[in-house]
């Protein structure tokens, strides 16, 4: 995987991209800027939501892509989203220190197991444009549906994930002793 | 970098040549321009044209 | 394109030959024809067009000399002929319109056809352009077409005026802009490839399928011609939506102009007035204000939304000890070089098995190739930074969504203040009928904007349909050798297509653009910065004009200033095709056009005294050669601002209502 190659998306999540990205005002403004700002966000949502989603493989429906120079631009933020899904999933690996190498030590080394992993980051992805689908667009039909679903769906994460965290907690996390 | 054709993307498995894509502007544009002011050739007319030039760039070497 | 004579012969009332020769020095280049109205400007500048296309706008199509033509006698005749040299390209070209009139035996007058003819001098020969070929060489010097922004006349100037006036919006300026500029070539082109129209190129290689036996492809192609016509109807439709829209809001603006004029509702109107311009402020920062929160959602979500989990991997590696030291700068290469010289840094002595020997061996857990130290040191420094900057992304969030609430709240609010001024405003008699045809005019553009907000759904699922049949279509006729070939064709035709609508684009909005501050230069030449304009996407013109307080009681009528408007747009067209012959990029070179010289009946009277001078300094500075027609009174002031810029002068003298002379001056 590693990131640094052209990126497809294909079937059904290839409509939904193309829904996410989709400019529903005047001033040709929408949700999601790029594919890309949809690759980077979805396995995050995907993981957080715990949804998982299968390759469609419906031929009829037109691919639709991130060029080399996107993913290159972005290859931190992805790779980071796939150190922080390896880091947490245990249902995929129990062993703490199992995905801690999956993460780090294991990190393209393309081996089966390895790729494997990349698979379950790809399903993540796709279910993460699943969820995103379903509660950004699937009811919007005005500029102004879009905005207000954007904004339920910011306070339902902020409710359910953020707010009992500080910034404070986390940059102490931070400053470990290394 | 002389002679290399610069093979930039597929699309839908199609090889496209870039070098090509822009020989059939450059000569699309002529064409257009030049019939304006002369007005020689009707749309149906145009069409046809513009398919041989297409293709025929695309046939060449 | 340079004029640099013109000689005519008996036509219409220039009676016998008469020739004008122009300016054509550089720093001369301004000839100044001088005639009362009715003396004759208006059948010389007739005579261009006669000569150059066989046509004039008179409705009287004889243009052989009255008193000729009566003195005429049977089987005797009399020739008309006008005959220009001009210089286009690198050629010298003398262009002859001839035509006979014959007086029969029977008294009848007959009119031959006239004749055009061409020569040319090139290295120093001069040769006749072969009959066939005259039209063509008309047509390259200066296209019939084009000719009208270059010969001006009064009328012409009249009638644009009004549309300006009237409609807030030229399409002279559109046709000008794509015309001049190169961009009507670009335009056909795209138009010749479009991809959702049946008879284009494209549409043409989805026909040229061979599509022999399969009854299912012929039935995909009904689906795709069917899908392709309801976009164009789409389309067309969106097309008329934007006019209606467009002529109800100047429809608005006229009947708000109306009820300002009404001594009782003036207060209101007043009133409605500030309220209208509050709410468009809010319309746009609302827009801003959207494009701004999506913006940064685009940037912070991926942060934002980790945070939490963020915080669990970061406890996870906190809490296990299996976080590794690195040492810094330190290679597995450093540990075997220290073990091979049996000899550590500080000098202890490194022996298989002893203490200093088993350490630096575990050492190598840590360190590069091995460790994962370093790889984990980089992940929390950006946990770090991502938690940073995501911190008050949703507090910042749900303020700028607020905010927008309190837009659209706000913008709520105007319309329905507007909404009771004008309920106000009705009750009011003589301002009742307008109020409601306001109102009227008011409801039709929420229509239509509803209707245009559907058709964009309806558009973008047709073309969803749309792609799938093609893609399904295109999965069943690839079998076929020579359809892999068509398809080629069409991959090429498609992204040539995407480029050119790139191009178009950008070409289109930056020529715009230039026009824009080509005549804004103009005005600021002229008006010293008190009058600008701007022309957005649809070619609707805007005119702000700046308070001048107390200069003087000279206010320029709305008259004078469409004509201003005019006139910048004439200098700034001419401005930028010379402009454009001296690019050199090689699309831009396709897209060339040559200089040409201006030929206006000059309004002069028409501007106040302060922009005369302004306006007969920047002309000869603008365009290559200037032939500027003006009226006895307006003399003094031409020589006065001109004088030094004119080469030639001619006055117009009338003798009679048949027999005008052209005298030089």
């Amino acid at each position: 995987m590693l990131f640094d190659k052209e990126y497809t998306f294909y079937g059904i999540h290839a409509e939904k991209v193309r829904k996410l990205t989709f400019q529903f005002d005047k001033k040709n403004n929408s949700i999601f800027l790029s594919n890309v700002n949809v690759y980077k966000t979805a396995p995050i949502i995907g993981f957080l939501y715990q949804r998982k989603a299968e390759l469609d493989k419906t031929p009829e429906i037109k691919p639709t892509k991130i060029f080399l120079n996107e993913m290159l631009n972005h290859l931190n933020d992805l790779k980071y989203s796939y150190q922080l899904i390896m880091l947490l999933d245990t249902k995929n690996e129990s062993s703490f220190e199992e995905r801690v190498n999956k993460a780090f030590r294991y990190y393209g080394n393309e081996s089966e197991q390895t790729l494997a992993d990349e698979q379950l980051f790809e399903q993540y992805v796709r279910g993460g444009i699943d969820v995103l689908y379903e509660k950004l667009i699937e009811n919007a039909v005005n500029p102004e549906d879009y905005l207000k679903n954007l904004y339920d769906f910011m306070e339902e994460i902020n409710d359910r994930y953020n707010s009992v965290i500080t910034d404070d907690s986390i940059l102490e996390l931070c400053r470990l002793e290394i | 970098m002389k002679g290399w054709k610069l093979v930039m993307e597929n699309e839908n498995n199609i090889q496209i040549d870039k070098t090509k894509v822009k020989r059939i502007i450059y000569k699309l544009i002529l064409m257009e321009k030049d019939n304006l002011k002369t007005k020689k050739y009707n749309e149906a007319e145009m069409i046809k044209r513009i398919k041989k030039a297409i293709e025929e760039e695309i046939e060449c070497y | 394109m340079l004029l640099k004579k013109m000689k005519l012969l008996n036509f219409r009332q220039f009676i016998g030959e008469q020739t004008v020769e122009f300016a054509t020095d550089e720093n001369k280049n301004v000839t100044v024809i001088m005639g009362e109205n009715g003396s004759g400007k208006t059948t010389l500048a007739q005579a261009f067009t006669w000569c150059l296309y066989g046509n004039t706008d008179f409705d009287d199509k004889l243009v052989l000399n009255r008193n000729l033509e009566r003195q005429l006698l049977p089987g005797n005749e009399c020739v008309v002929k006008v005959e220009i040299d001009l210089t286009h390209g690198k050629t010298d070209y003398t262009i002859i319109r001839e035509q006979v009139y014959r007086r029969e035996l029977t008294g009848k007058i007959k009119v031959e056809k006239p004749e055009l003819k061409i020569k040319y001098k090139k290295d120093g020969q001069q040769e006749f352009v072969r009959p066939y070929e005259v039209d063509f060489i008309v047509k390259q010097i200066l296209p019939m077409e084009l000719s009208r922004y270059f010969f001006f006349d009064g009328e012409r100037i009249g009638n644009m005026s009004k549309e300006i006036n009237k409609k807030g919006r030229s399409d002279e300026f559109a046709q000008a802009v794509r015309g001049l500029v190169g961009l009507n070539a670009l335009i056909k082109a795209l138009e010749h490839l479009k991809p959702t129209s049946r008879h284009s190129v494209i549409g043409s290689y989805n026909k040229d399928y061979d599509f022999n036996s399969d009854v299912r492809i012929t039935q995909y192609t009904k689906e795709i011609e069917d899908y392709q016509d309801k976009l164009e109807k789409i389309d067309q439709r969106l097309n008329e939506i934007e006019n209606e829209k467009q002529i109800a809001q100047s429809k608005c603006d006229e009947l708000n102009i109306k009820l300002s004029q009404l001594p009782d509702t003036e207060r209101l109107q007043k009133e409605k007035e500030k309220l209208q311009a509050k709410l468009e402020q809010t319309q746009n920062a609302y827009a801003s204000a959207v494009s701004s929160l999506l913006k940064q959602f685009n940037k912070s979500a991926a942060s934002y939304f980790s945070q939490s989990l963020i915080k669990n991997a970061l406890e996870s590696l906190s809490k296990s000890e299996k976080l590794d030291k690195g040492i810094p700068d330190i290679h597995a290469r450093t540990i075997e070089f220290l073990i091979n010289r049996k000899i550590c840094i500080c000098g202890t002595k490194i022996e298989v098995g002893n203490e200093a020997y088993n350490e630096l061996k575990k050492t190598l857990e840590y360190i590069p190739p091995q460790s994962i130290g370093n790889s984990i040191a980089q992940f929390v420094k950006e946990s770090e930074s991502r938690t940073r900057y995501a911190g008050d992304f949703f507090d910042t969030f749900i303020n700028q969504y607020a905010t927008i609430r309190d837009y659209e709240n706000n913008i709520l609010q105007f319309q329905s203040d507007i909404d009771v001024i004008e309920k106000q405003m009705e009750g009011n008699e003589r301002a009742a009928g307008v109020v409601q045809e306001l109102r009227r005019y008011k409801k039709v553009i929420s229509d239509r904007q509803h209707e245009r907000d559907e058709l964009n759904q309806k558009k973008g699922s047709i073309k969803t349909s749309l792609d799938r049949a093609i893609t399904e279509r295109k999965e069943l006729t690839l079998r076929d050798e020579r359809n892999k070939k068509i398809e080629v064709y069409r991959t090429y035709a498609l992204r040539v297509f995407e480029e050119l609508s790139l191009t178009y684009k950008q070409k289109e909005s930056e020529t715009r653009k230039n026009l824009e501050i080509n005549i804004n230069e103009i005005f600021k030449s002229i008006y010293n910065g008190g009058m600008s304009l701007t022309i957005d996407d649809r070619y609707n013109i805007q005119v702000f004009v700046k308070d001048e307080i107390g200069i003087s009681n000279d206010v320029e009528t709305s008259t004078a200033q469409s004509i201003s408007i005019i006139f910048a747009f004439i200098a700034g067209i001419i401005k930028m095709a010379r402009d454009n012959s001296k690019k050199t990029d090689d699309i831009e070179t396709v897209l060339d056009t040559e200089p040409y010289p201006l030929v206006m009946d000059a309004p002069l009277s028409a501007f106040d005294k302060r922009r005369i001078k302004a306006v007969c300094t920047v002309l000869p500075n603008i365009a290559e050669q200037i032939i500027i027609f003006i009226k006895d009174t307006d003399g003094e002031i031409a020589e006065e601002h001109l004088g030094s810029k004119i080469g030639k002068r001619y006055l117009f003298d009338k003798k009679n209502e048949f027999e005008t002379y052209l005298m030089p001056r």
